[in-house]
């Protein structure tokens, strides 16, 4: 599709000519990066490689209404939540935006998840690509990169006078159709400095992960004595499944007074004791060992034996916020070097 | 004066202020009508997120009331409460809760009057304040990000 | 490094024992300025195990889980917990023991004086980017620090965490066997404390308001507590039900005053709380706050004294009434 390019001077320009939609973007609150509803258009901020804020919230709300029920003298009434707003999420990194390719199949093979789904449908992801990859990226090895473009619809790269914009999807089109005027053809030379900025930055990602055939590896390994030593270490904060894009678990539950309320979906994470706690008091999964287990079969063998991806983009944020250092890269590769494979 | 009238959640001791707030009507002492009364065992019953809740669920000021020191009913559980709840005072203030939306007294069975002066410096300390804003907001059906 | 070589001596030592089930210790982590906490069986892999101020978390978190490395919930008790402590991570001991959270008899404390550990944030962001596992030693009063081949020093005091520039005492108290290396003890005046109880209301108001509106309620905080312990906590409760499952300001302001309110007179100021936050709640703010009441109103200090009953069971008939109409 087109190529175009942005003066650096017009970023809020191009901003405001996104029209009357809600946009999200990463702005600084309280000292850290957050991606929010922007108010205000000068507030977002671009020098954004080496946020860990969430980006997954857009589709998939930490807390989300499936709908309200108040009692009246005419019985229980129950309220749906309306359209989603039209939004357009500005900077999203490109990892993060291939995350909601890996999760449509899950919100949408067996049963369409109205609640994701309207979310996904009203949404245009306007990406930025990496300039600075980090220590923790490793997306090249779930077969990602920087300036990935899966699960975008435009894709901004910085190139010397501001941005190279490359329009990925007819929605991607129409969406910025209302900053034409600030937006110029890409020449050759444009076109250039967006493939060295490329790769430089794929040359920066230091780290990786053989993931051939992990899919099959994982279950052999399932019964190894290993885990218990790499995954007691865990203390079942939730920090990784919370901050993971591809990270997908809910719990439902209902909220308020006796007469009205509403029924919730929230996150919930297969690093909590209680996810797995039965009724009974019985936990299958009792030891964090176990959970961690199941966090790595799941992301690098379930999902892509049902679902046909890892679920794992590469973001490598639980890698850096996990308090004890439970590294998915380092747990693999003991797994293939137990195995032998 | 403002026509603003504050809602003033009370935590009594059944065993004494409960009865000295008896005392007060039946002895008819005038005091403003703003509280609503929770009975409680004890001021030692009162886990400190009560306090919270009580304003969360929409009342403008908290009030906890016990017996004096030394006549708790259970021999030490206003001491415990004091602990607890002078802690809790300094700390709401801290984070930003103005002190006057949470008080404590001692009121015993026969201090009719008194309760009723401390309904009174509650009510008007209060009244001065304005409304709690940090409420629940009782809505159902959202949009959030 | 001469930590580490002490430290081996002695786990080879304790690991041989027979009443000794397993060792709590850290090991190299997989990247850049990352430890790792392990758990350890076997006296040969005592060469493992490492000590420098890299060596962040306190690892008496894990003495009260469910699992401890290999050993189960069932096997736990059988043997004695050796685990590798500092100064702050000691007295989370103490009050553990104090309150009956595990009994002092079925561990084997192992002090280290720990010269002070980095502020990972502060260390990554000087020495951004690194990869293979970087090295760092206090020599004199900065830290050498060896990072993708290159060493650099740079001043303590830049780069330790803050609790280290006012640990009461950085001799872990009550160990069956030190570690030694220099000691200090600074006094703590709290002057961050009374600054903001210096600003006006409002404004102490707004800041949680931004601060707890951030929270996304991972409870990681709590889980990386060593006296977060509650087999059934408030949080998770859902009969009757303290905070709501939404997140937003009022049920996270709820959440994080029951938090800090539960660790009043528990809290040995170790910093895990606010190191785990992925959104970077500045927890201690809090936590320091409810410190610096209960020894000004009840002269109480937590874990200063294993004698020394919870704050909270006790009293005495003439603490202040302040406020109280
Ligand atoms: S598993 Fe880790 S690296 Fe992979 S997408 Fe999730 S947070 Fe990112
Ligand atoms: S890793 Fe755990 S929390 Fe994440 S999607 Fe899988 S089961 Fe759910
Ligand atoms: S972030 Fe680390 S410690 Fe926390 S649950 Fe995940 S693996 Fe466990
Ligand atoms: S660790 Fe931080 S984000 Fe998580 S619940 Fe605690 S304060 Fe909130
Ligand atoms: S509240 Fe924080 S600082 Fe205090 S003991 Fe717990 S983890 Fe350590
Ligand atoms: S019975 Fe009144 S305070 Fe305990």
């Amino acid at each position: 599709m087109e190529t175009l390019v942005l003066h650096k001077d017009k970023l809020k320009d191009f901003l405001k000519a996104l029209g009357d939609v809600r946009l999200v973007a990463p702005v600084t609150v309280a000292g850290k990066t957050q991606f929010c509803e922007v108010a205000d258009i000068d507030a977002v901020e671009l020098d954004l490689n080496n946020y860990t804020a969430t980006t997954k919230k857009v589709m998939f709300p930490q807390t989300e209404t499936m709908f309200a029920f108040r009692s009246t003298p005419d019985g229980v009434k129950v309220e749906e939540g309306g359209p989603a707003p039209k939004t357009v999420v500005f900077g999203i990194r490109p990892c993060d935006a291939r995350s909601f390719v890996t999760l449509d199949p899950l919100f949408t093979k067996d049963f369409n998840d109205p609640y994701y789904m309207k979310r996904r449908a009203a949404t245009v992801l306007i990406g930025h690509a990496c300039a600075e990859p980090t220590n923790r990226c490793f997306c090249p090895s779930v077969s990602g990169s920087p300036a990935g473009t899966e699960g975008l619809d435009v894709l901004l790269t910085d190139i010397d006078d501001g941005f190279h914009v490359q329009v990925v999807t007819d929605r991607g089109k129409e969406a910025i159709s209302g900053a034409k005027s600030l937006l110029t053809k890409a020449t050759e030379a444009h076109n250039k400095q967006k493939q060295a900025a490329d790769k430089a930055s794929a040359a920066k990602i230091k780290r990786s992960v053989n993931l051939k055939k992990m899919h099959e590896i994982l279950p052999k390994a399932f019964g190894l004595p290993e885990w218990k030593e790499t995954g007691s270490k865990c203390i079942g904060c939730g920090i990784c499944t919370y901050n993971c894009p591809t990270c997908h678990c809910f719990d439902i539950q209902d909220e308020g007074t006796p007469y009205q309320g509403r029924r919730l979906r929230t996150w919930d994470a297969c690093m909590f004791s209680e996810f797995t706690m039965h009724a009974s008091g019985e936990n299958p999964r009792h030891d964090r060992s176990e959970r961690l287990r199941n966090r790595m079969l799941h992301k690098f063998s379930y999902y892509p034996r049902n679902l046909g991806f890892i679920s794992c983009v590469g973001c490598g944020r639980c890698i850096e916020l996990c308090p004890v250092n439970e590294d998915l890269i380092q747990i693999l590769n003991t797994v293939r070097e137990v195995c032998n494979e | 004066m403002s026509s603003f009238e504050p809602k003033i959640v009370a935590f009594l001791c059944n065993w004494c202020t409960y009865a000295g707030a008896d005392l007060a009507g039946t002895s008819r002492y005038q005091y403003p009508p703003n509280v609503r009364v929770i009975r409680v065992m004890c001021s030692s019953r009162i886990n400190p997120a009560f306090i919270i809740n009580a304003l969360l669920e929409g009342a403008d000021g908290v009030l906890v009331s016990g017996c004096h020191p030394g006549e708790c009913h259970y021999t030490s559980g206003n001491y415990m409460a004091r602990r607890r709840l002078v802690l809790m005072h300094r700390m709401l203030e801290y984070l930003g809760i103005h002190p006057d939306r949470f008080r404590m007294s001692w009121v015993s069975a026969s201090e009719g009057a008194k309760w009723a002066e401390v309904v009174t410096e509650v009510t008007e300390a209060v009244k001065v304040l304005g409304p709690n804003v940090i409420k629940r907001e009782q809505v159902w059906m959202q949009q959030s990000l | 490094m001469d930590a580490t070589k002490s430290l081996r001596a002695i786990a080879r030592e304790v690991l041989g024992r027979e009443d000794i089930a397993c060792l709590i210790g850290y090991e190299k982590g997989s990247y850049g300025f990352r430890a790792q906490p392990c758990v350890l069986t076997e006296p040969d892999q005592a060469d493992r195990l490492i000590f420098s101020p890299l060596c962040v978390h306190n690892l008496t978190n894990y003495l009260t889980l469910e699992q401890i490395g290999p050993l189960s919930k069932a096997d736990i008790g059988k043997g004695k917990i050796a685990v590798v402590v500092k100064g702050c991570d000691s007295r989370a001991i103490t009050v553990l023991c104090a309150e009956n959270g595990i009994k002092r008899e079925n561990l084997y404390v192992i002090g280290v004086h720990s010269p002070g550990v980095v502020d990972l944030k502060k260390i990554e962001r000087r020495f951004p980017n690194a990869v293979e596992p970087a090295e760092v030693s206090l020599e004199g009063d900065s830290f050498t620090i060896t990072c993708e081949g290159e060493t650099a020093s740079v001043p303590r005091s830049e780069l330790v965490n803050a609790k280290c520039l006012r640990c009461k005492n950085n001799v872990p108290q009550g160990c069956d066997v030190v570690v030694e290396g220099p000691e200090h003890s600074m006094e703590d005046d709290f002057a961050d404390i009374a600054a903001l109880e210096a600003k006006p209301l409002e404004e102490r108001a707004h800041m949680w308001q931004e601060q707890f509106s951030s929270c996304i309620r991972c409870y990681a905080c709590r889980n990386s507590c060593p006296l977060c312990y509650c087999s059934e906590c408030i949080l998770d409760k859902l009969r009757p039900q303290f905070v709501r499952r939404s997140v937003d300001f009022p049920e996270n302001l709820l959440f994080h005053s029951a938090r800090a309110f539960h660790l009043a007179g528990r809290c040995i100021e170790c910093g895990e709380c606010e190191r785990v936050c992925p959104q970077d709640i500045p927890l201690m703010v809090l936590n320091r706050k409810l410190a610096r009441d209960v020894k000004e109103l009840f002269g109480y200090e937590a874990g200063a004294d294993p004698e020394q009953k919870a704050l909270f069971v006790t009293f005495k008939p003439d603490d202040p009434n302040e406020g109280i109409l």
